[in-house]
C-alpha cells in the first residue's frame, strides 16, 4: 500500500468498502490490483460529461457499508447507470471471478421456502426504508450539487 | 479431376466441401480463418478455473475488462467471453452500416458456429413450402450430417414439429432443474398440449455423449459458453481438421476474398483476393461456391457486380429470426443448491402450435448453471447487495426461454454495397414484418401460462426482445426457386446469373422457420454438392 499514490490508496479503500458491502469480505490484493487497473484505464467513468451528484454519491457511499447501501438504493432508482453503480458492478464482477471470493458470490446455503419468504420480505422492507432515507438525505445533496457550476451529466 | 473453389469455413462450407470430396472433386477452401486460441487448462471445470487459475479474473472478464457488463451498456444476460472475441471481430477491410438490424459476421476458422449453442432442428415440409425442395430431399443429408457431427437427443413430443433423422445419440443426462421441468410437463401435459398448444421435449444438440476420435464426450465442466475444453460441442473447425487429411483438399487461410472477375463469356473467371500480408492475388477458378455466410456472400457478389457494371447494387429478401428472452423462476428449485459444473446450454426445448404451421414458435429452455452473476444481478430492480442476495438464493431456480420467431422474405429488407473513395461498405436495411409485436405478445402470453403450469414464475419487466441481428440467423438474399430471375438460384444452388457459381449458404433459403438454421445449412450444403457435383 505504501507504494500506491494517494489517489490509488483512496481507490483501494473504496474497493474494500464495496467488497464488504456486497459480499461481507475483504478484497484480495489481486482483486484490488484489478480494481485499480480498471480505473487507470478509464473504463469506469460513464461516457459523457462529469456529473457532480455522481461524485457526491461515491464520496458518501465509500464512508461505510450502510451508507454504501443507502446510496446504492438511491442510485438504482435515480442514477442506474451512474458512476456508483458502475463501480459496484465492477467490484461484483471482480468478486465473482476471484479465487478468494467467487464461492461467496456463486452460492448460498439453501433455505426453506418459509425462511426464504421471510428473508425476501425483510430485504424488500430494507430496500423501501433505505429508499426513503436516501430521499431525505440525498435529494438535498442533489439540489446542492445542481446549484454549483454544472458540468453536465443529468439523470 | 474436376476442381471447385469454396469461400468460407463455416457450417455450409465444410459440409459442402466434404460431400464434394466424397464425390471425387478436388476442393480448395479459401478463408480468412482467424484461429481459435488454445483452451486454457482444459482439465479444469468452471469452478475449478475460478479456484485454481491465478488469472481467472482476466480469463472471465478479459485483460481490458471487456467482459464486465456495466449498467446501461448494450449487453445481455450472457455476456460473450472476451477470449472468444475472435469469432465476431470485424474484418479491417470491411465496414458496415445497418438500419433496423445489428449484424454480426465472423472471420473465424469455423465461422459463426464457433459460437453456437449446438441446437439442431430439421425443417418440416410445412416450413419448406416456399422452397423448391421438400423434406425428403434434405432428409438423407440431415442423416449424413448427423453421422458426421454427432447429435444427442430423443424422439418425444417435439417430434410433431421436429422431423426425426438417423444417428441420434443418447441425450445428455438432465440437470436437476431440467429434470423437474420435464417431470412437471409429464403431469401437466394434457392441459399444456390441448389448452395452450405447448409441447416440451428434449433439445437436439450437436454435443457428444460418447467419445468420437479426438473429441471427448461432455463431462459437465460448465465451460460451454467459454469454449468447451473437450470439443464436445460441434464446430465446423473439426470437420475442417478432418478434411485437411484428404490429399484432394487444400485449405488456404489468411485470405480475404474481395470479388470475382468475369471472363469473356460472362462467367466467374478468377477470384481477386488479398492475403493478410497485404499481397493481392488473382486465383483462377473453374467452379466457385460461395458459402461464406449470407452477408459475406452477398458482399462478394455485389462487389463483383459493381465492378463489372452498375446494374446490381442490392439484394433483397434478407431474413433473420426475432428472438425474445424470457427469464423464469422455478418455485420447486428454490431450496436447491446450484450445480455449476454442468452442461450449460439448453437441455429442453418447446414448440408452440399455430394455425399456419409455418408460424410455429420454437423455444430453447436453458436452466441457469455456470454463468457470470453480475450481468443478471444488476438487472434486478434492487440495490446490488439485495439483488445479489436474491440472485444467489434463486440461482438454482433461474432459467431462460429463448423464443424464436419465423421470418419471411421482403424485398425492402436488403443488402447493398456503397462505394466511397474506392472503398466499399456493406449497408443493411431491415424492418420487422407488420404485426410482429402482436405475434410476440400472443406467444408471450401463452408461454407465461405454460410456465405457470410448469411451476414457474416470470419476473415482471425482465423479458428482453433481442434486436434483429442478434440471432445471427441471416438468410434469403439469393433464394432457391424452381424458376426465377438472375438473383435466384436453381434448386441445386446454381446461380442463374453465372453458370459456374453456386451458393451453398443461408442466402438460398426461401423462408426462415423459427428453428435454429445451422443443421439445415449443413444438410442443404451437402445436398447442393450431391446434386450438381
Amino acid at each position: 500500500m505504501a507504494e500506491l499514490s494517494l489517489q490509488a490508496q483512496e481507490l483501494a479503500r473504496e474497493c474494500g468498502t464495496w467488497c464488504r458491502y456486497l459480499a461481507g469480505l475483504e478484497p484480495s490484493p489481486a482483486l484490488v490490483e484489478r480494481f485499480l487497473d480498471a480505473h487507470a484505464r478509464g473504463i469506469v467513468e460513464p461516457e459523457g460529461s462529469e456529473c457532480r451528484f455522481d461524485r457526491a454519491l461515491v464520496r458518501i457511499a465509500r464512508r461505510g457499508t450502510f451508507l454504501a447501501q443507502m446510496c446504492d438504493v438511491h442510485s438504482r432508482i435515480f442514477r442506474p447507470a451512474g458512476l456508483l453503480r458502475r463501480k459496484l458492478v465492477l467490484a461484483l464482477a471482480l468478486l465473482e471471478t476471484d479465487a478468494k471470493s467467487h464461492a461467496r458470490v456463486d452460492q448460498v446455503e439453501p433455505r426453506s421456502k418459509l425462511r426464504l419468504t421471510l428473508v425476501v420480505a425483510a430485504w424488500i422492507a430494507r430496500f423501501a426504508l433505505l429508499a426513503l432515507l436516501g430521499l431525505l438525505i440525498l435529494v438535498p445533496v442533489r439540489a446542492f450539487c445542481a446549484l454549483g457550476p454544472e458540468r453536465g451529466g443529468g439523470a | 479431376m474436376k476442381s471447385v473453389t469454396v469461400v468460407g469455413s463455416g457450417a455450409s462450407a465444410v459440409h459442402f466441401a466434404q460431400t464434394a470430396l466424397e464425390r471425387g472433386w478436388r476442393v480448395t477452401l479459401l478463408d480468412f480463418g482467424r484461429a481459435r486460441p488454445r483452451h486454457l487448462r482444459p482439465e479444469l471445470s468452471f469452478e475449478g478455473l475460478k479456484e485454481h487459475h491465478p488469472r481467472s479474473s482476466e480469463y472471465f472478464l478479459g485483460h481490458d475488462f471487456q467482459g464486465v457488463l456495466f449498467p446501461g451498456a448494450k449487453g445481455e444476460y450472457y455476456g460473450f467471453p472476451p477470449h472468444r472475441d475472435y469469432v465476431f471481430a470485424p474484418h479491417p477491410l470491411l465496414s458496415t452500416r445497418a438500419a433496423g438490424l445489428d449484424p454480426l459476421m465472423s472471420y473465424a476458422r469455423g465461422g459463426l458456429a464457433e459460437a453456437w449453442t449446438g441446437a439442431v432442428f430439421p425443417f418440416s415440409d410445412a416450413e419448406l413450402r416456399d422452397w423448391p425442395i421438400s423434406h425428403a430431399d434434405l432428409a438423407p443429408h440431415y442423416d449424413l450430417v448427423a453421422k458426421r457431427i454427432g447429435i444427442a437427443g430423443a424422439l418425444d413430443d417435439l417430434e410433431r414439429f421436429v422431423p426425426s433423422h438417423a444417428h441420434l445419440d443418447e441425450p445428455l443426462e438432465l440437470d436437476l432443474h431440467s429434470q423437474r421441468l420435464s417431470d412437471r410437463y409429464t403431469s401437466a401435459r394434457a392441459q399444456l398440449n390441448q389448452t395452450l398448444g405447448v409441447f416440451v421435449g428434449r433439445t437436439r444438440a450437436a454435443v457428444l455423449t460418447k467419445d468420437r476420435g479426438e473429441r471427448k464426450a461432455c463431462d459437465f465442466k460448465g465451460r460451454c459458453l467459454w469454449g468447451c475444453p473437450n470439443d464436445s460441442i460441434y464446430s465446423p473447425l473439426y470437420t475442417l481438421q478432418e478434411l485437411e487429411r484428404n490429399p484432394d483438399f487444400r485449405y488456404v487461410p489468411g485470405v480475404f476474398v474481395r470479388h470475382f472477375e468475369l471472363d469473356d463469356g460472362g462467367q466467374a473467371g478468377a477470384l481477386a483476393v488479398e492475403h493478410t500480408t497485404g499481397v493481392r492475388e488473382r486465383i483462377p477458378i473453374e467452379r466457385l461456391v460461395l458459402a461464406a455466410g449470407t452477408l459475406a456472400s452477398a458482399r462478394i457478389l455485389l462487389e463483383s457486380m459493381g465492378r463489372a457494371s452498375d446494374s446490381k447494387n442490392q439484394l433483397g429478401g434478407l431474413m433473420d429470426n426475432r428472438q425474445v428472452l424470457v427469464p423464469f423462476v422455478n418455485w420447486s428449485m428454490l431450496r436447491e443448491r446450484a450445480v455449476l459444473d454442468s452442461y450449460q446450454y439448453h437441455q429442453l426445448a418447446l414448440g408452440m402450435t399455430s394455425d399456419d404451421p409455418r408460424e410455429y414458435v420454437h423455444g430453447l429452455i436453458t436452466t441457469l448453471k455456470s454463468a457470470l452473476i453480475h450481468p443478471i444481478a444488476q438487472q434486478v430492480p434492487f440495490d446490488l447487495r439485495t439483488a445479489l442476495d436474491l440472485t444467489r438464493s434463486s440461482h438454482a431456480a433461474l432459467g431462460l426461454v429463448n423464443l424464436n420467431f419465423h421470418d419471411t422474405r421482403r424485398v425492402a429488407n436488403r443488402v447493398e454495397l456503397e462505394r466511397e473513395g474506392g472503398k466499399s461498405r456493406l449497408v443493411l436495411h431491415y424492418a420487422a414484418e407488420a404485426g410482429e409485436v402482436g405475434r410476440i405478445q400472443v406467444a408471450l402470453k401463452r408461454l407465461k401460462s405454460a410456465l405457470r403450469l410448469l411451476g414457474c414464475f416470470v419476473p415482471p419487466g425482465m423479458t428482453h426482445v433481442r434486436p434483429m441481428g442478434a440471432s445471427v440467423h441471416y438468410a434469403g438474399t439469393l433464394p432457391m426457386a424452381s424458376e426465377g430471375g438472375a438473383w435466384t438460384t436453381t434448386p441445386g444452388g446454381q446461380s442463374r446469373a453465372f453458370k459456374n457459381l453456386w451458393i451453398a449458404d443461408g442466402s438460398t433459403f426461401a423462408f426462415l422457420p423459427a428453428k435454429n438454421l445451422t443443421f439445415t445449412l449443413m444438410a442443404n450444403a451437402s445436398r447442393i454438392a450431391a446434386t450438381d457435383f
